[in-house]
């Protein structure tokens, strides 16, 4: 599949203003650069501008930015992954890996995450690894959530006429599953039955952007085999996995997604749209009250889908919602565990830590899992995706009751 | 999702009419595909080219009744650009303005070029009282401003001006990177210390001059920078756009979505609307590209799309076109007839533009459309290059539309 | 006055080629180019280093001296040459048995032509139509006109001999025989009329030459052939992709540098246009539609440029009447033919074989001298090729160096350094700062269009909208003009227009667009644009043209 919009570019120069990297490095040659530019020259030689590609984090606010409709960032992360001299090495495999790391982790979690937590152990993955040692690990969970799935809940979803499935992602099957029990909470308040894809792999956006390009194939592969077989809408939490499981696989990886892609939602799109057209209706706690900060992550500010999260959250009697400016956390997945990142993705992401300080709110609302460890681990406010929120301020009973009511 | 009123576009014509209609509590979206042409813009806005002594009143007599200012009408403009003001004012935009007739700026050629409103650090003079005695700064390495070329255009309208080149070193480590030393990358390094280092090069090259200009490259988010600049300086002093990106203008559109965001608009970025649905001379919803099945309802539909650069028109060798809808468009004869070869002379091709009636509304197959209307470099009939309108058309035929729609509301 | 052994007549290749023959043979040389270097036909062609395949069954000759010259400019011009090998393709519509008499023909001539498979021919060159039914391997490649002639006026006057464009010849000066002792050129820099004095004049002025020679009291018979060729924004080819057939109309796409073209039309047409020509709307309908027989993917590829060359096609001396035309080398003796001494024509050939013309007429000027010293233009590399040049790394501090280097060979190596030099000022084609002046201080560059040539600065998508203006800045800083500057930047941007509204629709008018807001809305250029005037040098008073 080729991609041509690069042609488009007409040089405005605007992406290069909203690139986060280049605000605060004076050593990336910015979006436009290593991006449409270098592109023309990519198509005579591979190796130009490689240099340059680790910089990109993926963000995609150039794209955001862009009036050409140029996917830059797209562009540099297949000229990385097509590089001649990009390769990754044992930390990029380690931190890429994301479903053997949590698969492995899992079972000695409990033994795990005290020794992650170690001064001891953080100094050995900064020497050996080149994992910055300021950096905490997310804990990992006691029990997957396939496997409570499977043990506590997958009878329980039978009894629902009406079916989605849910594509969870690493993070909450390995570390937060409390995030995907929420939804099925909600889910079935509303009168829908969830069930799991037969064998979901990790998205692979961390392999994306680590260069391990015929791995991240391989993965997508057995994931939209794995969606085809889906005979009801796929449901998500995570906004990255969003992006890549509809965009990343068709204009990075070069496969064929089309047939799946629309079926592909964040659980609050579903949520939000079946709720404003009066087929779901919710029933909220009088006495949840939160001041809560909302953060658009990159890929959700790219998705444009922030605006349901906002609209369920907005719902809430009890929420005093504060919109942050939407601009870069920093981490982007794995680049800020990186030793040598670990100080720009603190400059990156001080724009949104002010924004987050001059708020002062109780919660900071975000669909993304790895702005949460980076707002949680740099500045101490409770991140929460807007899921477990909403789950927590909802009358259960009262919305099982409104939507069982219903023809 | 539901709204009053949808707005396709997010430039100046786009996030003014949200502004305006937001203002009186109307619930507004405004769908975006990307950064506008204000980010490339001077920071100032233009009505009419004319002299300065001519009132507008009298420039406008000789406009076509084709022209968008011609279907406002002289009274309505009057007003129109009064209320402008103050909706710059509200929104915490700080602008110098004559309602009446025409300043000038200087140009990153050292041309003087008409305007009438003007963010209040940029130039903004009467040709009477230009300056004696300009110094024009430059920056070391900053290839997209050239103090000499400003320079050589005041020496020939009769002012004594003189160049120096300056720099800090905080500007050292950027300057190394061989593509991004930018006006954006010099506004984000060019903060606090730094500026009053900068101030103090320029101070000491200036004991003679009366009058000080220098690139805007200060102030990517906030007037602060600016400020702390300008007050920095001996002497009075303005700045001067510099080739793309303009930073005043990135910032011009950053306070101006603030101020929609606000008042409680949506603004969704980097999105296109593929589709509206109409349905008995009305349309009803529009869908996008990224939000697929999602239908965004609204009272009315403001088209804010902007000319070819902004993908509002496209051309093909056979046909010039709306892509959204296929509205109406003005233009006429072959490929041929659409661009002069002198590229100086006047270009047909920038007067086109969908077709509207003398409310600006637009129409479908030659019927109008109830509720939608076009707003800014959409419409035909102008020649904004020629007439010196680009902004003044922006700014007023979107007042003018969210003042309809706001009086039919009531 | 200071007699010089010759002058030449004419900047393009053939004139820069016999200045270079000539200044190592020893003799002192003295170059006149009305505008710039490749200002003709040199710098409005395909850009194809010809394995001679084209002309193999029409041509035999030709197609010997073609390739011939082909591998002589590989070693010579190394860095001027892209060697991306050729395909001749044979297409459904096709005659299929063609193949096999172009393939003996090309063998018959020296070419090494191979028949391949279809589908070994898709995967040498996946653009290529997957259509095809036939594909023959050759030895083609791209070679930058531009740089080629500037780097033999180049190493002429290392060798001694004087270049100095923008300098029209109006007279030739004769003594009392009638032998041509000189000629009288307009110094456009100076606005004067200078007389310049040699034993011998050549004219090299492709077809020009046919005004000069009537200008000198001969008449040779030249038809003016329109070429039309249009440039795409990108390279979809690495590979040459001609048709294989008789030749015709738009059957050959080069990828070169960064973009790719498609040529050519022919259409005759009278003199008086070759030097304001336009591409007509079928021309670009018919070089679009025929390129994406070609490689498909070009239907949806942005078109940049469309712009044309002339060819001189000569007359056959018995055949006055123009129809028996040769596209081979003809080199005029003067003296033997008309009875004027002191005068030879060298005209005729193309692109690929200047080096062999130049020789031709360089031998004929050294018998007439008197000099016995034999050619080594074959042999001795241009500066830039020299040995080899390992490829640099590029970093952020400079992003152009690895372009730069691609476009200078070793000379890549005088081009100044430093943060301010390396800072980029075209930013489609990654010239820096240190590249426009070394064009300037070294390559001769007097204006925009000329740094242009030398660079590809503004060749790239954007046409000039990012870097005109820096570029007349530089230009500003080397004469200390701002005026002039600000003039020849408005000159540069109708320059570039000329080529672009042909094709102005999809993104192209909206680059334009763009172009024309930043340029004439933000900044005023319309201020400085004075009327069509012939294209001039702004960087006067400069000893090294």
């Amino acid at each position: 599949m080729k991609d041509h919009t690069f042609q488009d570019c007409v040089k405005c120069t605007v992406c290069t203003a909203y690139c986060p990297m280049a605000a605060v490095t004076p050593f990336y040659i910015g979006p436009k650069q290593a991006g449409p530019d270098g592109e023309r020259y990519r198509l005579k030689d591979k190796s130009f501008y490689d240099y340059a590609l680790k910089y990109c984090l993926n963000c995609k606010r150039c794209e955001v930015a862009c009036p050409s409709g140029v996917r830059i960032g797209d562009i540099i992360a297949k000229a990385k992954l097509d590089s001649p001299s990009f390769k990754p090495g044992l930390r990029e495999w380690v931190l890429a890996n994301t479903d053997l790391m949590g698969s492995l982790a899992v079972p000695f979690s409990r033994a795990l995450n005290p020794i992650l937590g170690l001064d001891v152990s953080k100094k050995m993955m900064d020497g050996i690894l080149g994992i910055d040692h300021r950096r905490q690990f997310p804990a990992y969970a006691k029990e997957t959530f396939e496997h409570w799935y499977r043990r506590k809940a997958a009878k329980a979803q039978k009894r629902f006429s009406k079916q989605v499935y849910y594509y969870h992602g690493c993070y909450a099957n390995y570390n937060n599953p409390a995030l995907a029990q929420d939804l099925l909470k909600i889910l079935n308040a509303c009168g829908y039955g969830v069930q799991l894809l037969k064998g979901e792999k990790c998205c692979g956006v961390a392999l994306i952007s680590n260069g391990l390009g015929a791995q991240a194939r391989r993965q997508a592969k057995a994931n939209l085999a794995a969606l085809r077989k889906a005979d009801g809408p796929v449901l998500t939490t995570s906004s990255t996995c969003t992006m890549t499981l509809r965009d990343e696989y068709a204009h990075v990886l070069g496969l064929d997604n089309a047939n799946v892609r629309d079926n592909i939602t964040l659980a609050l799109k579903f949520l939000s749209e079946k709720v404003d057209s009066g087929e779901i209706r919710l029933a909220f706690r009088s006495d949840y009250q939160k001041h809560i900060a909302y953060h658009t992550s990159c890929h959700m500010e790219r998705l444009g889908w922030w605006i349901y999260s906002l609209n369920l959250l907005r719902m809430i009697p009890g929420v005093r919602l504060d919109v942050l400016e939407s601009v870069c956390c920093g981490i982007s997945g794995t680049f800020g565990f990186k030793k040598e990142n670990y100080e720009l993705s603190q400059e990156i992401g001080r724009k949104l830590f002010d924004q987050i300080r001059d708020a002062q709110p109780e919660i900071v609302a975000t669909g993304c899992e790895t702005c949460k460890w980076q707002i949680e681990m740099s500045i101490g406010f409770e991140v929460q995706n807007p899921v477990s929120i909403l789950a927590e301020a909802l009358d259960i009973e009262e919305t099982t009751r409104l939507n069982a009511a219903r023809p | 999702m539901r709204f009053d009123d949808i707005i396709i576009g997010g430039g100046l014509s786009g996030l003014l009419c949200g502004i305006s209609l937001a203002e009186t509590g109307r619930k507004c979206l405004i769908v975006s595909q990307g950064q506008s042409t204000l980010n490339f813009s001077s920071g100032a806005l233009e009505f009419l080219a004319c002299e300065e002594g001519v009132s507008y009143e009298q420039a406008l007599k000789s406009l076509p009744g084709s022209h968008p200012y011609s279907k406002i009408g002289a009274e309505h403009l009057f007003v129109l650009r009064a209320e402008a003001a103050g909706l710059f004012e509200r929104a915490g935009i700080p602008m110098r303005s004559d309602i009446r007739c025409n300043h000038w700026r200087i140009t990153p050629l050292g041309v003087l070029k008409p305007v009438w409103m003007s963010l209040s650090e940029m130039t903004f003079f009467s040709k009477k009282d230009l300056p004696e005695k300009i110094l024009v700064a430059g920056i070391k390495g900053f290839l997209d401003f050239n103090a000499s070329f400003v320079a050589s255009g005041l020496s020939e309208a009769g002012v004594d001006a003189k160049v120096c080149e300056v720099s800090v070193r905080e500007l050292d480590e950027l300057r190394d990177n061989a593509s991004e030393f930018r006006s954006a990358n010099l506004a984000r390094a060019l903060d606090g210390y730094a500026i009053d280092r900068l101030a103090e090069a320029i101070n000491a090259e200036s004991p003679e001059v009366d009058y000080i200009l220098l690139p805007a490259v200060f102030g990517l988010e906030n007037g602060k920078s600016v400020e702390r600049m300008l007050s920095k300086l001996d002497k009075p002093a303005a700045l001067i756009p510099t080739m793309a990106p303009s930073v005043p203008g990135i910032r011009l559109q950053k306070l101006l979505k603030k101020r929609f965001v606000a008042l409680g608009g949506t603004f969704i970025s980097g999105d296109n609307v593929i589709s509206a649905e109409v349905n008995g001379g009305r349309i009803d919803s529009i869908r996008t590209e990224r939000h697929g099945d999602t239908r965004f309802l609204a009272e009315n539909v403001i088209f804010a799309t902007g000319s070819f650069f902004s993908n509002g028109l496209k051309a093909t060798p056979e046909e010039i076109f709306e892509p959204i809808l296929h509205l109406d468009v003005d233009y006429s004869g072959s490929h041929g007839d659409w661009f002069n070869e002198d590229v100086y002379a006047v270009q047909p091709y920038l007067s086109f533009g969908v077709k509207t009636d003398d409310s600006l509304r637009v129409s479908l197959g030659g019927k109008t459309l109830e509720n939608a209307w076009a707003v800014g470099q959409l419409l035909s009939g102008s020649l904004p290059l020629k007439s010196g309108c680009l902004g003044g058309v922006s700014v007023l035929s979107a007042l003018y539309v969210a003042g309809q729609i706001k009086l039919a509301a009531q | 006055m200071k007699e010089y052994d010759v002058i030449i007549v004419g900047g393009g290749i053939t004139g820069a080629g016999c200045a270079r023959d000539c200044a190592l043979r020893g003799l002192s040389v003295l170059l006149l180019e009305r505008f710039d270097l490749t200002n003709g036909a040199t710098g409005r062609n395909h850009g194809l280093l010809h394995s001679g395949s084209r002309y193999a069954v029409t041509d035999a000759e030709a197609a010997a001296e073609c390739i011939r010259e082909n591998r002589t400019l590989r070693r010579i011009a190394a860095h001027c040459v892209e060697p991306t090998e050729g395909l001749f393709i044979t297409l459904p519509e096709d005659d299929l048995a063609y193949q096999d008499k172009f393939v003996a023909s090309c063998h018959a001539a020296g070419i090494n032509a191979e028949a391949i498979d279809p589908k070994e021919a898709i995967a040498m060159e996946p653009a290529v139509n997957p259509a095809l039914i036939g594909a023959v391997k050759v030895p083609d490649g791209a070679v930058d006109p531009f740089r080629l002639t500037v780097y033999n006026a180049y190493d002429a006057r290392l060798h001694g001999a004087e270049v100095l464009t923008y300098h029209e010849v109006t007279a030739f000066l004769k003594d009392e025989s009638g032998r041509v002792i000189g000629v009288r050129a307009h110094c456009k820099d100076e606005n004067t009329d200078k007389e310049f004095h040699a034993r011998v004049t050549v004219i090299a002025g492709g077809i020009w030459g046919t005004l000069l020679t009537q200008m000198a009291g001969a008449k040779v018979n030249m038809f003016p052939a329109k070429g039309a060729l249009l440039i795409f924004g990108h390279r979809v080819n690495n590979v040459v992709i001609n048709r294989c057939r008789k030749p015709a109309d738009a059957d050959i796409l080069v990828p070169g540098d960064t973009i790719c073209l498609i040529g050519t039309t022919s259409t005759r047409i009278p003199i008086e246009e070759c030097d304001n020509l336009r591409v007509t709307p079928e021309e670009v309908d018919l070089l679009f539609r025929e390129g994406c027989k070609l490689a498909p993917s070009l239907a949806d590829t942005r078109i940049l440029r469309a712009y044309a060359g002339v060819r001189p096609l000569v007359a056959s001396d018995n055949d006055p009447s123009g129809r028996s035309i040769s596209r081979g080398i003809v080199c005029l003796d003067h003296e033997s033919r008309d009875g004027i001494p002191g005068l030879i024509t060298i005209t005729g050939g193309k692109l690929m074989t200047y080096r062999l013309m130049a020789e031709m007429a360089t031998d004929l000027v050294c018998r007439k001298l008197g000099n016995s010293k034999r050619c080594t233009t074959a042999t001795t590399p241009l500066p830039g090729s020299e040995g080899e040049i390992e490829r640099p790394e590029d970093a952020h501090d400079r992003s152009g160096y690895k372009a730069a280097w691609g476009r200078h060979g070793s000379n890549v190596s005088k081009i100044s350094s430093g943060s301010l030099s390396n800072a980029l000022a075209c930013e489609c084609e990654e010239v820096s700062v240190g590249e426009v002046n070394y064009a300037i201080d070294t390559l001769g560059a007097k204006n925009i269009v000329n740094i242009r040539r030398r660079t590809r600065l503004g060749m790239g998508t954007c046409q000039g909208e990012v870097c005109a203006c820096r570029a007349a800045g530089l230009i500003a800083q080397a004469n200390g003009c701002a005026l002039q500057a600000k003039e020849d930047l408005a000159a540069f941007l109708q320059e570039r227009w000329k080529g672009i509204f042909p094709i102005t629709w999809g993104t192209s008018v909206r680059e334009a667009q763009f172009t024309s807001y930043i340029y004439q809305g933000l900044c005023g250029i319309d201020a400085y644009s004075r009327e069509s005037k012939p294209e001039r040098p702004v960087l006067k008073g400069r000893k090294k043209a």
